[in-house]
């Protein structure tokens, strides 16, 4: 500051001064904003040292430089506010862990277990599980940092849209960079938030490099907050090395979202010190022009800010320095003090533990005995157990809302949601943009917040485009947290083939979601497996894929008046048999029990397990009828190329090979792009001949 | 000693059977190959026919009752026996029995059978597992798995209930002296093979006489001349009780066991079935000129040359298909179509003639219905043939060409509706064009059942055979 005049001098104060009144602080608020600064700074220098010394593995995006932001716009919320995070979120998790722990002593902890976690260590945030991109605290409103650029926006979304519907005045923080601004998600998250006028700001940090490649190479417009004119909602920008700047334009888009006036795009102009990871060279900038952005350094900026109107003394600063450097050798300590994760946590928090006792189990199998055994039981369509299912749950639990294309008043491309709309009104059976990916993200956000939602894309088809909202966050942040957040949630899609509707419209795609941990898959063949499970899925505390077959919406069959679930996971022996175990799912069991008719006739004898649930797997009963009949045929609708059955296949070869009397078999869809042409569209959909067929091969 | 009588596996496929009623009364004195009792499978009646003589002594079964195959239902003993279940069943004694309801003129099959070992033994997880249990040898094991490459369950099953029980001490012994225990006959209860019935066949043995004795109960491998039986008495002749007159006789030969069973099954056919036979000359030059280019072509690479059966066989099989009429049996009220085309072909083999079935032979490669074959008349021929390898025929053919014979009336193959007789392949001169031209002709003699069939269908049929004799390059396009 040696060159400053005096004049400048006086201006600074006065900008400071000027900040400080109209946002209220206090010396000790601005001495904790360098305080975290600092810290982060400390904390980032210090992986970086230990990643030049290989002492640390894996992949961290440091945050050193881009302080102000996080530090700045955090402070600026009430305790019970959410934030997401990004690949980058060191310095978001720690403004936010900092502020929450209330105690000196808590906030070492919190301290601690950030580095720990970025260290791997079990006392992690995440038990060691999540590392460096995946820091969470949802318990206190952190929603988790992601590993997929632009991959939060549509999960804050949804942690808004929850705000929304459970009448809080919380507001959601959503961070991303400018590389994010670029991807699909944005475009649709900000659209819907908009659209909804939700409590949500976005902050794109613009640290001037989407890993290398700048703003100007990546974009026409020259800035990313005139894209706010897009949604119709208000785009700031504002010097993001500046931590009262920040604060300041925070603050105002933070009190408009509380007051439900919608969300606000901000732009903070700021810069990465470090490579955008360990391994790059930093070839496409020039050592000069990081060496100007140090001179507008967050540290130096908040400092001289605070000495200008004497807040801060030269002692105060080294003292506090000193402090944080204490700090992080206490963090040190503990992290490499800290035990690595047992092996046994290989396999824990992928799921909730499920709600469902040996009882429910008991009760569901005599209840299917009375619905197989009583002639007089009402016979309704799948369709409407569907919605009968959705109505009974959302009168259970206010939590339960639906989301997606033509929901509402059309009542669902199928009719499932018919007459929901009317009955509970727009904000609980709501049309969405025909965005699928922040249909999917928003519905993890919701439910990552506290609510129960069931988000429905119209064909198994489109779940690709929202596949990593649903399956990266949606499916994982389970254990990615460390068991530490529920991400209760259905999706409900329906596929197959039968309508001649060709390759976008006819496919079964169970086994893309059936490969990702953290996700269930439920295929109901019978209006009432239909009801039972899916009123199971909506209170289970795991994202669950829902998968309903197309041709099957108005076939009718017996559904109980009174109330039922049937746990998930349980399969349904639909034709006991002790020749062939004939597994399938879905529309197919209805092929299956045709052709076991056929079979029966010729003297072959077949059991049909209808699997219910894909996932979780009733592997016991496939079991114990394989070791009875010896023999196996799947059945799938699914492309024969790596379907569901091939997973079936080798489970039993694991279990039960030694019982085998026949090679297994399998059934399944051509590996060709379903046909339009109803004579193609046969010969690729296994049908009853070709089931018939099968098995007989297997006794042969 | 009492013999269990049991519901022998009528099938592949059965399970359990239906009671429908005794024949006899309880301690009233059967004999062997009586029908006593009449049970139904899911597909039809069967007779169950007395496995011993002697006085039967009934268990508590009785008409409507369900039950498993290889069940003991009665006693065969003397009079003051009782029913009592001693042990599971030694065998199957109906499975050769039915397996003869055969029809007459046997003809040797076209080429000798052989085996298409590989050497490797194939089973599936299962047989391995039930074999390593029960300690069998998979190599002695016949595969039925697969289409007959792959030992299955089943086969270890019926391996296993083919082997007669044998007490631990016994089998040591027989296993030492290297006598093979399904020669042995067992005078322990239930018919277990004991230390001394070990012993008295060692000694029947070291003489270097032939003859071994010949089991009481019904043994699926009597290929060795009997030796008189401890206990039964000679059968009931199926012959008419007319008095003969008095004559010399040379040698007195019993009418049992295989004999026995084509004698009555026989006169069945020829007693209840409306028979008529047609009679067609075939130009078979092509088809002689195709099986010898075949059999240069493929024997080596199939281990076994291809013969005129096995493409008669393949041809029927077609004709079948196409006229589902043929393929069919007649039961009191209604004629049934069958789903499967099984073929049967008759087999000289030293016990009388056997008829071997081969499956779904409309579905099996040339390659694989010959090699099936061969299979089948080989272990027919070694007293070896497993209970469905003799049953479940819907079409027999049968060969007398061999033995010059040119045309015939063969009988039918009761419940079947025809039977395919094929006669010499031989040069003839014959008008071709109005010119005199040698071909190699063969006769054909189609017998069909009338009360099934009419007889412009039945010649549809046999003409559709011979334009396929005649020109059998059409089989590719079929």
């Amino acid at each position: 500051m040696a060159t400053t005049t005096t004049d400048q001098v006086q201006v600074q104060i006065e900008r400071v001064s000027a900040l400080i009144e109209e946002q209220g602080l206090t010396k000790e608020d601005l001495m904790t904003a360098l305080r975290q600064i600092m810290e982060i700074r400390a904390f980032e220098n210090n992986i970086a040292d230990l990643l030049s010394k290989a002492v640390l593995k894996g992949a961290s995006h440091l945050y050193a430089g881009q302080e102000a932001v996080a530090v700045g716009a955090i402070s600026t919320l009430r305790d019970d506010d959410l934030i997401t995070s990004t690949h980058r979120g060191h310095g978001h998790a720690h403004a936010h862990g900092d502020k929450v722990a209330k105690t000196p002593e808590a906030k070492q902890e919190h301290f601690n277990k950030m580095m720990a976690e970025v260290l791997g260590k079990a006392t992690g945030y995440c038990k060691g599980k999540g590392g460096s991109m995946h820091i969470a605290d949802v318990e206190h409103g952190n929603l988790g940092a992601t590993g997929i650029v632009g991959g939060n926006i549509p999960v804050a979304v949804g942690a808004a849209l929850a705000q929304k519907l459970m009448k809080t005045n919380r507001v959601v923080l959503c961070f991303f960079g400018d590389g994010a601004a670029n991807t699909g998600n944005f475009h649709e998250a900000l659209n819907m938030a908009s659209l909804w006028d939700l409590p949500v700001v976005f902050i794109c940090e613009n640290n001037q490099y989407a890993m290398s490649v700048p703003w100007r190479k990546a974009s026409k417009l020259s800035s990313i907050a005139h894209r706010a004119c897009a949604y119709g909602i208000p785009g700031e920008t504002v010097d993001g090395m500046d931590a009262l700047a920040v604060r300041s334009v925070v603050s105002k888009a933070v009190e408009r979202a509380r007051r439900g006036e919608g969300p606000t795009l901000i732009e903070a102009i700021t810069y990465r010190y470090y490579g955008h990871s360990h391994s790059d060279p930093r070839a496409y900038r020039t050592r000069e022009e990081e060496a100007e952005w140090r001179k507008r350094d967050p540290i130096t900026l908040l400092k001289s800010a605070m000495q200008s109107i004497n807040w801060l003394t030269e002692e105060e600063f080294e003292a506090l320095d000193e402090a944080v450097q204490r700090k992080l050798e206490k963090a040190m300590e503990f992290a490499t003090n800290s035990p690595d994760p047992s092996p046994d946590e290989l396999c824990t928090d992928v799921y909730a533990p499920s709600p469902w006792t040996q009882a429910d189990i008991e009760a569901e199998r005599a209840m299917r005995e009375r619905v197989r055994n009583d002639p007089n039981m009402r016979q309704i369509s799948y369709a409407q157990a569907l919605q009968e299912a959705m109505r009974e749950e959302m009168l259970r639990d206010e939590r339960v809302f639906i989301m997606g294309e033509d929901v509402g008043l059309y009542g669902g491309a199928y009719g499932a949601t018919r007459g929901l709309f009317q009955e509970f009104g727009e904000w609980r059976v709501i049309d969405t943009p025909i965005s699928e990916a922040t249909i999917g993200g928003a519905a993890v956000g919701a439910a990552m917040a506290g609510m129960r939602p069931i988000a429905e894309i119209m064909y198994v088809d489109f779940t690709p485009l929202a596949m990593d909202q649903i399956a990266n966050q949606g499916a994982k942040n389970r254990y990615m947290f460390g068991g530490k957040t529920i991400v209760p949630m259905v999706i409900r899609t329906e596929g197959g083939a039968g309508r001649a509707i060709a390759a976008h419209h006819s496919q079964s795609l169970e086994s893309l979601w059936t490969h990702f941990p953290g996700i269930y898959v439920v295929m109901p063949a019978t209006p009432y497996d239909a009801k039972g499970l899916l009123k199971a899925a909506i209170r289970d505390d795991n994202p669950v894929m829902f998968i309903e077959h197309k041709m099957l919406y108005r076939e009718k069959g017996p559904v109980p008046e009174e109330e039922y679930i049937i746990p998930l996971g349980v399969a349904d022996i639909k034709r006991p048999g002790k020749d062939i175990t004939l597994v399938t799912y879905s529309r197919m069991v209805l092929r299956a029990l045709e052709a076991a008719e056929i079979l029966a006739k010729e003297g072959i004898d077949v059991e049909v397990v209808d699997l219910r649930t894909l996932k979780p797997l009733d592997l016991e009963t496939i079991i114990t009828s394989v070791k009875k009949t010896g023999r196996l045929v799947g059945v799938t609708e699914a492309y024969e190329n790596t379907s569901f059955i091939n997973e079936i296949m080798a489970q039993v070869n694991d279990h039960a090979f030694d019982w085998l009397d026949a090679p297994m078999v399998r059934v399944a869809a051509a590996n060709v792009p379903v046909p339009r042409a109803e004579v193609l569209e046969d010969l690729a959909i296994p049908n009853v001949n070709r089931i018939v067929e099968a098995c007989r091969k297997v006794v042969r | 000693m009492a013999e269990e009588f049991f519901i022998p596996k009528l099938g592949q496929t059965v399970e359990e059977v239906t009671i429908l009623g005794w024949k006899v009364e309880d301690g009233q004195r059967v004999e062997q190959g009586e029908p006593v009792l009449e049970v139904e499978t899911d597909k039809a009646v069967f007779p169950v026919e007395a496995n011993a003589s002697g006085y039967i002594h009934l268990g508590p079964y009785k008409a409507g009752d369900v039950v498993p195959v290889l069940t003991v239902v009665a006693v065969i003993g003397k009079k003051d026996d009782k029913f009592e279940v001693k042990g599971a069943p030694a065998a199957q004694p109906e499975a050769e029995a039915a397996a003869a309801a055969t029809p007459a003129e046997a003809a040797p099959a076209a080429t000798a059978p052989e085996a298409s070992a590989t050497g490797k033994v194939f089973a599936s997880p299962r047989a391995r597992r039930l074999a390593a249990q029960e300690g069998v040898d998979l190599r002695l094991v016949t595969p039925t798995g697969g289409g007959g490459v792959r030992v299955a369950e089943r086969d270890v099953l019926a391996y296993l209930s083919a082997m007669p029980k044998a007490t631990p001490v016994a089998q040591k012994m027989a296993a030492e002296a290297g006598i093979d225990l399904r020669q042995v006959v067992g005078t322990g209860p239930g018919g277990k093979i004991t230390r001394e019935d070990v012993e008295r066949a060692i000694q029947a043995a070291a003489p270097a006489v032939p003859a071994v004795p010949t089991p009481v109960a019904p043994s699926p491998a009597p290929a060795v001349p009997a030796v008189p039986t401890p206990v039964a008495p000679p059968s009931a002749p199926a012959a008419p009780a007319v008095p003969l007159p008095e004559v010399e006789v040379l040698e007195r030969i019993p009418l049992k066991g295989v004999r026995a069973v084509i004698a009555q099954r026989m006169a069945a056919s020829v007693h209840t079935t409306a028979r008529v036979t047609l009679v067609s000359e075939v130009d078979a030059t092509h088809f002689v000129e195709m099986r010898e280019r075949l059999k240069q072509q493929v024997a080596e690479e199939w281990g076994f040359a291809p013969g005129y059966n096995d493409l008669l066989a393949k041809i029927v099989a077609n004709a079948l298909r196409k006229f589902p009429y043929m393929n069919a049996r007649l039961t009191e009220d209604a004629i049934e179509l069958l789903a499967h085309v099984n073929i049967g072909i008759a087999v000289d083999t030293e016990r009388g003639l056997l008829v071997p079935v081969v499956r779904d032979v409309d579905r099996k490669s040339l390659r694989q219905f010959g090699e099936e074959l061969r299979q089948l008349i080989e272990r027919a021929r070694a007293g070896r043939a497993l209970p469905d390898d003799l049953t479940g025929g819907t079409f027999t053919i049968t060969n007398l060409g061999p033995y010059d014979i040119d045309a015939f009336t063969p009988v039918i193959n009761l419940p079947e509706a025809a039977i395919l007789g094929v006669g010499r392949i031989a040069p003839k001169v014959v008008v071709r064009d109005g010119q005199m031209v040698i071909r190699q002709m063969v006769t054909l003699s189609l017998a069909f059942d009338h009360r099934l069939v009419d007889g412009a269908p039945a010649a549809r049929f046999l003409q559709y055979i011979k334009q396929l004799v005649e020109e059998p390059y059409l089989l590719v396009t079929l």
